[in-house]
């Protein structure tokens, strides 16, 4: 059988011609941020160096991520065409499988960036670990514990030697029905949706949406006195024309929000709030990174200062604005409904 | 002429065109709006992985509808740009990978010049002609000489004009995008508010749109603060005369300076029925030629992009295999990418 071979999950450019397990031609290099120029014009060259008709081809194999998003992307779309094109067989293979040292026990890594890595463990035609994301601390203790396993994949970047590269052996092996796509027409990628550990989980930040507020109203009954009201609420969604509501989500669940006021030269933060449990993580930091890039990117008028209230007692909160440049400014007695006063504080954007 | 086939996925809609001789046989589009929506916004990864999603099934059901085979085809042709990187990266891809099967000029494309040239399914480009470009990332005054010759006299100094649309329909409480909403309100309100004209500066046919929204958002501000209510509809109607004003007064000045016989509308904003009106009453009698894009072209598709391909094929306007994305590309530089 004759059959092309594709990956560009990582930053090679990898591209080869097989008849069986002979190989007829290949090409592969370091091509970071360039394999959407070289690898249509490759894979013409590997047919031409082979003088092979591209119409005689019989099957298309492909690493199907995860890996670097727009270089997955990029295999997979060519991948994709050529068995569309062809009326070909379609085969695809996890990106880290194809780095594994048959038959020997191999983890399988791949960068993953913010001191994480892709994470597979395979042996022989087995999977040993499902393919997921492990913080560099986690895989460096697996290692530990599993001294007899093969280390596979480029791994400077974890400080330990890089094995060879030879993607083409497996990708012979993955010629089965196992790795074979049924509907290669809406083929797409494993991005590997984020395993977010507690040590390096991944926050988003984005505006806030109607169907986010049965969660922001948890977060209110369990951090002010007195909550929001859903009717409040909504209006500062989708009312209220001032108003940047942003929410910031772990693995898809609203852990926090903020709900502030761009009024001429000045932003006021009218409320922000993270879940307890996913306190002291980073999150507070993002949603008020939030207010200054809006305060920034405003146009009409430029964006002096930020103000806001809080409750006098309320000491960790206090120390976090102080943290972030806030500076009390006054007491205003009595601010809240229940008598208490409120810190009025306020930070400087401009002049550094 | 020649059978072409077209990809365009610069944004958030998947689209395959296949024409033969002119004449459109297949026109799919996927959009992505419906997902998009959630987020209030395109977001750039998500429209990425769809586009990669929906690729091959536009590409089988253009043929399916074409009745055309691969084999057959004369060119590929796809949007180089501009656009959102990630996006424009399977369109291209997946152009090339079909250029290289089958041996196909692979013609590039860009997404403007598409809107301009979809005008040419409903009527024939006459020159001198002066384009004009409104949408929710460009508001552009395009001279042309003759086909596939732009040269830009005019462009916004800030935001564009959709932009300002959907600015103003937030602070008015109206859906995004802003282009519609406002267009209907209008039509129910009265010119009543005082907004100022902006002075775009040294560009004589420049466009600032920056200044109107800040004057909106303080006359909202201050009626707010006085606890006076917001007339929506002659909010609405007083912006979108001033907005659509500047385009149309923009328009006529240098349609008259360069003595064009042809004005044409294109973008997203064509769509707004107010331009469309005060441009047909400002050319009467003018003796200039006015081209009202429909308004299945005023979203993107592929039948635009094969439309100039068509003209690209003719000059023999091929590119190699080692074609790459530009997601700022210049509309002046369509024909000088390949000298």
């Amino acid at each position: 059988m004759l059959w092309l071979g594709i990956d560009t999950s990582d930053k090679n450019l990898f591209v080869c011609l097989y008849r069986d397990n002979e190989c007829l031609a290949l090409t592969c290099y370091e091509a970071w941020q360039r394999q959407s120029e070289y690898l249509v014009e490759d894979v013409e060259k590997v047919f031409a160096s082979a003088k092979v008709k591209k119409t005689d081809l019989q099957a298309v194999i492909a690493a199907k991520g995860p890996g670097s998003y727009t270089g997955v992307r990029i295999g997979l779309t060519v991948a994709k065409t050529l068995s569309f094109a062809l009326k070909l067989p379609l085969f695809l293979v996890s990106s880290l499988e194809i780095l594994q040292q048959y038959p020997k026990p191999s983890i399988c890594l791949s960068n993953a960036r913010s001191k994480r890595s892709y994470f597979g463990v395979y042996e022989g035609g087995k999977v040993l670990v499902e393919d997921c994301i492990k913080t560099n601390d986690e895989v460096r203790a697996y290692i530990a514990e599993h001294p007899e396993y093969v280390l596979c994949g480029d791994i400077a970047y974890l400080g330990y030697d890089s094995s060879a590269y030879l993607p083409a052996e497996n990708f012979y092996r993955c010629l089965d029905d196992a790795h074979r796509c049924n509907e290669p027409l809406s083929a797409s990628p494993v991005y590997l949706k984020d395993d977010y550990g507690t040590t390096n989980m991944k926050t988003i930040v984005r505006k806030s949406i109607p169907s986010d507020i049965s969660r922001i109203l948890e977060i209110e009954e369990a951090c002010f006195v007195p909550p929001y009201d859903e009717k409040t609420l909504l209006y500062e969604l989708t009312g209220n024309p001032f108003s940047h509501v942003y929410s910031a989500l772990v693995d898809g669940e609203v852990v926090g929000y903020i709900d502030f006021m761009i009024t001429f030269n000045s932003a006021t933060i009218n409320r922000i709030a993270v879940k307890e449990e996913f306190r002291r993580k980073g999150v507070g930091n993002l949603l008020l990174g939030q207010v200054i890039k809006d305060c920034e990117a405003e146009k009409d008028e430029e964006v002096e200062y930020l103000t806001l209230e809080v409750r006098a007692s309320n000491e960790k909160a206090i120390r976090f604005y102080k943290k972030h440049k806030f500076q009390d400014v006054t007491v205003k007695k009595g601010y809240y409904d229940d008598g208490e006063d409120a810190i009025y504080m306020t930070r400087c954007l401009i002049h550094g | 002429m020649a059978k072409i086939l077209a990809i365009e996925s610069s944004c958030d809609e998947t689209a395959v065109a296949i024409t033969d001789d002119g004449k459109l046989l297949a026109n799919v589009v996927a959009t992505q709006i419906a997902v998009h929506e959630k987020f209030g916004g395109v977001m750039p990864e998500i429209a990425s992985r769809l586009h990669l999603e929906n690729i091959t099934v536009c590409l089988q059901q253009a043929l399916d509808e074409s009745k055309i085979r691969l084999e057959d085809l004369d060119a590929i042709a796809v949007t180089r740009g501009p656009g959102l990187i990630g996006c424009l990266h399977v369109g291209l891809q997946a152009a090339k990978t079909l250029a290289m099967v089958y041996d196909k000029p692979l013609i590039p494309v860009h997404h403007l010049a598409g809107h301009i040239y979809a005008n040419e399914y409903i009527g024939t480009l006459k020159f001198p002609l002066l384009c004009v470009v409104v949408s929710g990332g460009n508001t552009e005054l395009v001279y042309m000489k003759g086909h596939m010759d732009f040269e830009i006299i005019g462009q916004t100094k800030d935001d564009a004009v959709g932009e300002c649309f959907d600015k103003v329909a937030r602070v008015l409480g109206l859906p995004y995008p802003g282009g519609l909403p406002i267009d209907q309100h209008a039509k129910l309100g009265k010119h009543t508010y005082n907004l100022p004209h902006p002075n775009a500066g040294d560009g004589k046919y420049d466009f600032s749109y920056s200044g109107l929204k800040t004057a909106v958002i303080n006359l909202a501000n201050s009626l707010k603060m006085k606890g006076e209510a917001i007339n929506v509809d002659d909010m609405a109607r007083s912006f979108q005369d001033v907005a659509i004003g500047m385009v149309v007064d923009n328009a006529m000045k240098a349609a008259k300076d360069y003595h064009v016989v042809q004005i044409v509308l294109a973008g997203g904003v064509s769509a707004n029925s107010y331009l469309r009106e005060q441009m047909k009453r400002r050319v009467e009698g003018t003796g200039i030629d006015l081209v009202v894009p429909p308004l299945w072209c005023t979203t993107d598709n592929a039948a635009m992009i094969a439309k100039v391909a068509e003209h690209l094929y003719e000059r023999k306007y091929f590119a190699p295999l080692s074609l790459g994305v530009d997601p700022n590309w210049k509309i002046d530089e369509q024909l000088t990418l390949l000298k």
